[in-house]
């Protein structure tokens, strides 16, 4: 049995990528902007891995574009992603198949949790 | 420069990243902090587990951008390492032996054994040059020199052979922490 962190992490594992790419859906982002976006959102990273290297596996699967610009907030030029063409199509597919996961899960769960009146 | 960037950039060169990527990695890198510093926000909101092990981390992201092979470089000196580790291991084993002889063989040779075995002589002795094993024997006739002996060799065996067990424990260990993972949905050490 998965202990209920090393659950998350796996679960954070499959997703993080996908969450990646919602928040570039947004608006093109650098990477500490990411991580506010997501923030802002309820999911912390603290305890899992970091973006960086999964922005990096992004950006070398061309699902992601990136161009350097001075920071909004006057701070030194940052690496700004944003999402391709091929990013996008990988998000609205990532998004269905999460979907379908997530109902398929829900519904197994649910049960039990009647069963067990949780 | 923080730390934590510095110790990145040396992991990125430790790799043979280029100095561009490394400078740009690291500007990034250090841009976030800072910011996150600002704000109020933990390091480790920023990097996850990254912030405990630097080294990892760093190589995580370099290989998940594809600037360098997850497959870990082979240093020159790997099977150098390797044919060291070998020879003392013979070596030691080889020491192994001669003290089980000196202990076992030679007290029961004196008897009977080492007479059996040894009847004729392996080569012909030439007077005053060769020597038969029956005359080594008798030769060597001290029984508490030769287990002195004995014990000696053993214990350059055994401690031989624990250095070496040790060695080969620490360059294992140290190699397997610089293995990449190439699936890399999260860093290998999440």
């Amino acid at each position: 049995m998965v202990e209920s962190g090393g659950r998350r992490t796996q679960l954070l594992r499959g997703v993080l990528d996908l969450c990646l790419l919602a928040v570039m859906g947004e608006g093109s982002a650098y990477g500490y902007e990411m991580t506010k976006r997501l923030r802002a959102r309820g999911l912390s990273i603290v305890g899992e891995g970091s973006i960086y290297p999964l922005l990096g596996r992004l950006e070398r699967d061309g699902l992601v574009d990136t161009h350097r610009a001075a920071s909004k907030n006057g701070g030194p030029p940052r690496k700004y992603y944003e999402l391709s063409r091929q990013g996008r199509k990988a998000l609205t597919a990532g998004i269905h198949e999460w979907e379908e996961t997530r109902d398929a899960v829900d519904a197994v769960l649910g049960l039990a949790a009647a069963e067990v009146g949780a | 420069m923080s730390e934590f960037v510095e110790a990145c950039r040396k992991e990125w060169s430790r790799l043979g990243v280029s100095e561009n990527l490394s400078n740009e990695m690291a500007a990034d890198l250090e841009a976030d902090l800072a910011e996150a510093r600002a704000d109020g926000v933990s390091p480790e909101e920023v990097l996850g587990n990254g912030i405990f092990d630097p080294t990892a981390f760093a190589a995580s992201w370099a290989v998940a951008r594809g600037i360098v092979s997850a497959t870990p470089r082979v240093s020159p000196a790997t099977p150098r390492r390797t044919w060291a580790l070998a020879a003392a291991a013979l070596a030691s084993a080889a020491a192994a032996m001669v003290g089980l002889l000196i202990l076992v063989v030679r007290p029961m040779g004196s008897v009977s054994v080492a007479a059996a075995a040894f009847r004729r002589p392996l080569i012909r002795p030439i007077p005053g040059i060769f020597m038969t094993p029956q005359r080594i024997f008798s030769v060597h006739s001290d029984h508490g020199l030769d287990l002195l002996g004995g014990l000696l060799f053993m214990a350059a065996a055994l401690i031989g052979l624990g250095v070496t067990f040790w060695l080969w424990r620490s360059w294992s260990t140290r190699r397997r922490r610089s293995g990449l993972d190439d699936d890399i949905g999260m860093p290998s050490y999440l």
